[in-house]
């Protein structure tokens, strides 16, 4: 099985008056064709970093300072502009938080579908028209017809992210990356999204990457999870395994300290400290302060190892692997 | 963690803008030598015993009859340039500060409690410094001067009433943003008194605009009183203020005697450019938008 | 048990400003449409001693416009609140409002960013007489220690903490009001997950050690059930279901509390399951024009003609539990 997308030790970097802030930092993974992938990790951890460097969506200060991302084995990073323009939405399609990231206020939704169209190559009005209607359709939108005429703010949040999904749909991309699409949403529209971005994920076969910092969203929509912390992966296997036996105490200590996981009313069980600062990070694995299986030998960073076929963890001292 | 407080992290960006640091000196330098006019001045430009005409319009470099060089020239009057500019400028920034500072003080309490109250009383005060500020500034600075008559307390009063609006209208829409945020609903629900709320919480979170304003205001007012003494609306003829100075000046310019005008202009100009300098990088600085 | 917050039929209503043309047209008779927007619609519940009330519900539902209404900031349109049996506004308010104290959901806005943190603690029992200035220090030293801080924290900014911290700052400033009860407004909603479980746990050790009693307003579910005695759900600015939170779980007598907790994504831990939720079809109305009789008709399966013309009155349905439904479901 050949990959559809190969990131390999990724590292993007801010610029700023601190020094150098290493928000991604060393990521390597890859996508096969069809695959869904789960990308999990709190604020600063460099999920949605990850996201954008493979658009090559970063502005100054940012910068990619290293690592490759290839695309059916095209390398995207130091592409020219005008390349990678080609390749997003096209071939890459990307789906933020707030939908109000994608849609224009004041073009209806039909004209920006149809730009859309237009940016990856000639379609006239009226083929516009029917595959706009197809793909809003496709995504829930009842009515789809007569709401090509309406604005964004006609429409309630959960319809405008379904919109901006329609749009990422547009072109049949090989690959869409999705930033926390549902974070935002109510939780009964979430779970319509949900559903429907796997159906529709199985039925094109799109390949997806998507992020959250929601487990148990995460696990009903991917096969495959990664779990970063502080710029780097620090977790991957099979969702079911994972959360089943995770390795790394970090991921552990997450799914321990959710409430399904305690008695009601006792105490959560709780990570300790907060999470680092990218400024100021300890030596060595970045969460060995927090750790409580931490040793000397935590001060030197622990690689990615891999464990069987499909695991890969980055910790001197991994749960054995039976029950957390 | 920056463990600095806000005061000291805005000193150190504002240092690293090498023009604002610049203007910034030239701002304390004037002054301070405004401040010690007395010390500094060759000659008491007000006293007009010390005032000899035999040495009326003389040119920059000039040795007058008591003793000293005249580096500026003299005017009609035979008043050192350099002393009365010295004196102009203490006057110009004695009431720029004052005039602005009062406005400031009344713009920004009537457009925070408009803010905070709301309502009528919102509308009310809003809509009569809305009409003010359809007005041209130095229209309404003129009507007043003319109708108060000349003098220090005069001449605040008209710049005052034409600049305070603008403060109301800035803290109005600062105070109207944070009046919506959760720090000042904990406030109410603590709850603590209205003047509290108003005076320590919501005003000092509205500064930022405010101080930008504030800077403006300063070089607007210097610029409307020398304005105003220009057009002899301003300060008395004994008193002569940067723009009485230029006034005097202006039948001479062409007879070749341009530095009774020039000298005081240049004076005015380099004053309120720096003083602009310095509130564009403060505004820079706290302007979100415009950080990175 | 006896009640310490009653709420008896509170009504909250917002009616948009309208424009200046609007309102001289509306003088000459014009018919001008006035959208108002009813966040809370006739609710009543008490909240007794010492127990933590969950309030549940989805954006736009009304619950943190309830949450304000209960702590004094918005006064009721209709209705009442009522504390140890005397109304919270009203003659001497201001001493009554003082005894409930709230927590934000987002701690970067809810603390004055210009004010230190000992300040911001302690400004408010200075106001009311609970301390004085000259023991202020030490006193929000107490506080701060109460959540986990250290005392020298009182010297600092908001911004050299990170988010859990703040929130635990902004629990130190309701505390220190010494108050009879929290109102929380999704207090770790805006936090990282692995901080949540820290503050969790806070909440509820300060339960333990001050006999707090909490409205705990969130739209998660499983905090909800884990931190609470009894949970309140609602809909569209109405109570639709209320009862002790095992009870509710484990059997919902609401159609819309059993779709909620249906539409809820659990950790999928063995790769058979694949479906591990169940969505509500449908969208969530307007509240500007919220459907007639039960408002969640249209989203309901079980709906007949009586939910869409008839108002449900909330009734009893098993112990201590009463919902708001012509047709509930067997409990």
């Amino acid at each position: 099985m050949t990959a559809l997308l190969a990131v390999s030790d990724l590292a993007t970097h801010f610029a700023t008056r601190q020094g150098a802030l290493k928000a991604v930092d060393g990521v390597s993974f890859s996508i096969a064709e069809g695959e869904i992938i789960g990308l999990v990790g709190e604020s600063g951890s460099g999920k949605s970093v990850t996201g954008f460097s493979i658009l090559g969506l970063i502005d100054p200060p940012g910068r990619i300072v290293g690592g490759s991302v290839k695309l059916r084995g095209r390398e995207l990073v130091g592409l020219p502009a005008r390349d990678l323009r080609a390749i997003r939405g096209r071939e890459i399609a990307m789906v933020f938080q707030d939908p109000s990231a994608t849609l224009n206020p004041v073009l209806t939704i039909g004209m920006q579908m149809r730009l859309a169209l237009e940016a990856h190559g000639a379609v006239g009005e009226a083929d516009a028209r029917t595959r706009s209607v197809e793909v809003l359709a496709r995504v829930g939108i009842p009515d789809a017809g007569r709401r090509l005429d309406a604005y964004p703010h006609q429409f309630s949040g959960g319809m405008r992210q379904r919109v901006a999904i329609a749009i990422a749909l547009l072109n049949r991309p090989r690959l869409i990356i999705c930033d926390e699409p549902t974070t935002a949403l109510d939780v009964s529209i979430q779970a319509q999204i949900l559903t429907e971005m796997r159906d529709l994920a199985r039925e094109f076969g799109t390949a997806m990457i998507w992020i959250s910092h929601d487990l148990a969203t995460v696990s009903s929509i991917a096969s495959r999870l990664l779990v970063m912390y502080a710029g780097r992966i620090i977790e991957e296997g099979p969702v079911a395994d994972v959360l089943r036996e995770p390795r790394h105490p970090y991921t552990a200590g997450l799914l321990a300290s959710l409430p399904a996981n305690a008695r009601p009313g006792m105490d959560l069980r709780q990570i300790p400290g907060s999470t680092p600062s990218l400024f100021d990070l300890p030596p060595g694995c970045a969460f060995q302060p927090r750790c409580e299986r931490r040793s000397d030998a935590c001060i030197v960073m622990p690689e990615l190892v891999a464990v069987g076929p499909a695991r890969r963890h980055r910790c001197h001292h991994p749960l054995a692997g039976a029950q957390a | 963690m920056n463990d600095a407080t806000p005061l000291a992290r805005f000193w150190q960006e504002f240092r690293a803008n090498r023009v604002a640091v610049g203007a910034l000196i030239v701002v304390v330098a004037i002054m301070l030598v405004a401040l010690a006019a007395p010390l500094i001045a060759p000659q008491n430009p007000y006293d007009l015993g010390t005032l000899v005409l035999m040495d009326a319009r003389r040119p920059p470099g000039y040795v007058g009859t008591k003793g000293f060089t005249h580096w500026l020239g003299t005017d009609a009057q035979g008043r050192d340039l350099f002393s009365a500019i010295l004196y102009g400028l203490r006057i110009s920034i004695q009431i720029g500060i004052i005039a602005g500072g009062i406005a400031f003080v009344l713009g920004a309490t009537l457009g925070t409690f408009a803010a905070y109250f709301g309502g009528r009383i919102e509308a009310l005060i809003m809509r009569i410094i809305d009409l003010q500020l359809s007005f041209p500034a130095i229209l309404l600075a003129l009507v007043l001067a003319a109708l108060l008559g000349q003098g220090k307390v005069p001449l605040i009063a008209a710049l005052v009433t034409a600049q305070y609006a603008y403060f109301a209208r800035t803290a109005h829409g600062a105070a109207s943003a944070e009046r919506s945020k959760d720090y000042v609903e904990a406030a109410l629900s603590t709850p603590l008194a209205p003047a509290r709320v108003v005076f320590r919480h919501i005003l000092p979170n509205c500064l930022p605009p405010l101080i930008v304003v504030g800077t403006v205001q300063i070089a607007n007012s210097i610029a409307l009183e020398a304005t105003l003494s220009f057009l002899g609306l301003g300060l008395p003829v004994s008193e002569p203020s940067l723009g009485m100075l230029i006034a005097n000046g202006f039948q001479y310019m062409l007879s070749g005697r341009y530095w009774i005008s020039i000298y005081p202009g240049v004076a005015l100009i380099v004053l309120i450019v720096a003083i602009n300098l310095v509130g564009d990088q403060i505004r820079d600085q706290l302007n979100p938008r415009l950080r990175r | 048990m006896n009640a310490l917050v009653e709420i008896r039929n509170v009504s909250k209503r917002f009616v948009p400003r309208l424009s200046l043309g609007e309102r001289i047209a509306a003088r000459l008779g014009q018919p001008i449409e006035t959208r108002t927007v009813h966040a809370v619609d006739g609710v009543s519940f008490a909240i007794r001693k010492g127990e933590v009330l969950g309030l549940v519900g989805e954006s736009g539902c009304g619950k943190s416009t309830l949450g304000r209404v209960i702590a004094g900031i918005h006064p009721p349109s209709a209705g009442f609140v009522t504390l140890d049996g005397a109304p919270l506004l009203g003659p001497d308010g201001r001493k009554r409002t003082r005894r409930v104290q709230m927590v934000f959901q987002d701690p970067f806005a809810s603390l004055d960013p210009r004010i230190r943190i000992g300040e911001t603690i302690s400004e408010g029992p200075i106001a009311h007489g609970l301390t004085t200035k000259a023991e202020a220090r030490a006193y929000a030293a107490q506080w701060l220690a109460a959540v986990g801080l250290p005392a020298d924290a009182a010297d600092r900014f908001p911004h050299q903490f990170s988010g859990g911290q703040r929130q635990r700052v902004a629990i130190a400033r309701a505390l220190a009001m010494k108050p009879d009860m929290l109102v929380c407004d999704e207090p770790v909603a805006s936090l990282d997950v692995s901080i949540q479980a820290q503050i969790v746990n806070l909440l509820l050790k300060l339960r333990r050690e001050f006999g707090l009693t909490m409205l705990f307003i969130s739209h998660d579910l499983g905090i909800v059930r884990h931190i609470s005695d009894r949970i309140a759900i609602m809909y569209l600015g109405r109570i639709v279901e209320l009862g002790p939170t095992e009870a509710v779980y484990a059997a919902p007598a609401h159609p819309y509390t059993r779709a909620l907790l249906d539409s809820i994504p659990k950790l999928v831990t063995d790769s058979e399951t694949l479906v591990s939720f169940k969505p509500i079809t449908g969208e969530l109305p307007s509240p500007l024009s919220p459907p007639p009789g039960c408002h969640f008709h249209l989203r309901c399966p079980f709906a007949r003609s009586e939910c869409r013309e008839i108002v449900p009155i909330r009734r009893e349905a098993g112990a201590g539990r009463d919902v708001a439904c012509h047709f509930p479901l067997e409990t």
